[in-house]
């Protein structure tokens, strides 16, 4: 048996009102939103709307399944968003796999330290240009001005625009800082220095930082961390819930906490073994047999093991087959 | 005892080892790149198309690949797998530009091992042929790919086919050795302090 914690986290707000764990939680998010002026409360104007937020709750784990913290976000009701009046572009460049291994083969081959860093409150930072009103956050209601609503000067969680919001503005702190954009990804930023090279990879907030000179490697962490609120993670070990070996011969890349996880969260850890992934010269038909009752967990677990093929390619044409029945 | 789900492999008695990508190359001062594609012809039984797959390497751990039903029916085998040759050659032009946004030397000529004789035989040689008359653009672009020689494409036994992993469904013993050429290997986690702590329990 493996022991896999899970903390059950509350879907709503009304389940955990009056649970000191996620008030705490609550009250530092709110600290965090006025130290960075994500708003300033304004009279609603008549001709526009204002959208709805809600407060979420996260149970954080580390790679060995243990509680790491308590996190709550605030989120707007992004979907209550229309085009053209509170919002406009919305792209916004995500790291590719395969750019992240080819730069822990690299690390791998010349010996290079792989350095990982997250963003706190990673939308808060970026700029919001398009005029966005919102209602005041659950039990943070201004009681001398109830009736305000907040005019968002920055990116909240779920705005359409957040993300974007938020990469152009670390995009374009790198380049002021001398960082080339690849034309390969948009999301891989490479200095070349007097010393050598260092290299940025963005997956959202998290940042995978790498070069041949520990010290350029020092002087960017500092940077980043003076411009925006940044958590050092030191060496890269976890990320995205992919798990990574460092050693001298090379590196190694598992998600075995994420399987383990996913096994328990579907009830199939007492399911028995098979060693080859699907088998030979069965046809699958769209057209034939019962249907699958649960659609939505079956698409579910098809994205789960879609996810599981980052380190496990030979799993591929498998998850590939299942996944033209949905 | 080992716990299944689906298609991974979790051990959950043993937990000493586990199946995970290995990323290492010999630190050269060129990075080699090199990749092995195959296609299987009218691989989908309800509406014949085919399916093709790749995978490139810079040395022992698989950095890029894909598994992937072709979106319209190819009329014979040479075309499904030509189709294929054609996406592997936009891969490499991608993985070129990577490679040098990363600051790597990179090898102007890349090797694509590959086990279909006529389509080997259609890209060195352009002689005209009644049945690849539709899949014109995709054979230019290889084609020229070919003649400035960025890539090279050359024979290889099915036998050594890894691609093959992600065109159709193997047996235990090819997909155990295929496994490896991928670099997907059993790590023993027993050289990992936390991760041991934490699975031990039952």
């Amino acid at each position: 048996m493996v022991r896999v914690i899970q903390e059950v986290e509350p879907t709503c707000f009304e389940q955990m009102v009056g649970n000191s764990k996620w008030d705490n939680a609550m009250d530092e998010k709110m600290a965090a939103l006025d130290a960075n002026a994500i708003w300033e409360l304004v009279a609603l104007p008549k001709d526009k709307k204002a959208i709805g937020c809600k407060w979420v709750y996260k149970v954080k784990h580390n790679a060995d399944g243990s509680v790491n913290r308590y996190k709550t976000r605030l989120v707007a009701k992004g979907y209550a968003q229309t085009y053209g009046i509170d919002y406009e572009e919305t792209y916004s460049p995500i790291a590719k796999m395969t750019t992240i291994r080819a730069v822990i083969v690299i690390v791998a081959a010349k010996g290079w330290s792989l350095h990982q860093m997250d963003v706190k409150n990673v939308f808060l930072h970026g700029d919001l240009q398009e005029e966005v009103y919102m209602e005041q956050p659950p039990s943070y209601v201004d009681q001398t001005h109830p009736n305000l609503v907040c005019r968002l000067k920055k990116a909240l969680y779920s705005l359409k625009q957040a993300l974007r919001a938020w990469s152009n503005k670390i995009g374009e702190y790198l380049v002021t800082s001398g960082f080339q954009t690849s034309n390969a990804d948009f999301s891989l930023y490479v200095k070349k220095t007097d010393h050598g090279i260092v290299v940025i990879v963005i997956y959202v907030d998290d940042l995978i930082i790498t070069g041949d000179n520990d010290l350029d490697i020092f002087d960017l962490k500092k940077l980043l961390k003076q411009k925006f609120e940044m958590k050092d993670l030191g060496e890269l070990r976890y990320f995205l819930s992919i798990e990574g070996i460092q050693s001298p011969k090379g590196i190694w890349l598992l998600q075995r906490q994420y399987a383990l996880n996913k096994l328990f969260e579907y009830g199939m850890t007492g399911y028995k073994p098979i060693s080859i992934p699907l088998e030979q010269n069965v046809k699958l038909s769209a057209n034939e047999g019962d249907l699958v009752d649960d659609t939505i967990m079956y698409r579910r677990i098809v994205g789960r093991l879609i996810y599981m093929t980052i380190t496990r390619p030979d799993l591929s044409y498998a998850v590939g087959v299942v996944s033209q029945f949905m | 005892m080992k716990a299944t789900f689906g298609c991974s492999e979790v051990h959950t008695e043993v937990h000493k080892t586990y199946l995970a990508v290995w990323n290492f190359y010999e630190a050269k001062n060129q990075v080699q790149v090199h990749g092995y594609m195959d296609a299987n012809w009218a691989s989908n039984v309800s509406d014949r198309k085919s399916t093709s797959g790749f995978m490139f390497s810079f040395g022992s751990g698989v950095v890029s690949w894909s598994s992937k039903k072709q979106p319209i029916v190819a009329l014979s085998s040479t075309e499904a797998e030509y189709r294929g040759v054609a996406i592997v050659a936009c891969e490499v032009v991608w993985l070129q530009k990577l490679l040098s946004d990363l600051g790597q030397s990179v090898d102007a000529h890349v090797v694509i091992y590959y086990d279909n004789i006529s389509s080997i035989l259609l890209a060195n040689n352009p002689v005209y042929h009644a049945r690849t008359k539709h899949i014109e653009v995709h054979y230019h672009f290889i084609r020229e790919k070919i003649l400035v020689k960025e890539i090279d494409l050359i024979h290889v036994s099915t036998e050594d086919q890894v691609a093959d992993i992600f065109t159709k469904a193997l047996g235990i013993n090819k997909l155990k050795r295929f496994r490896k050429m991928l670099g997907v290997l059993e790590v023993d986690l027993s050289l990992r302090g936390n991760v041991e702590n934490s699975s031990s329990t039952s």
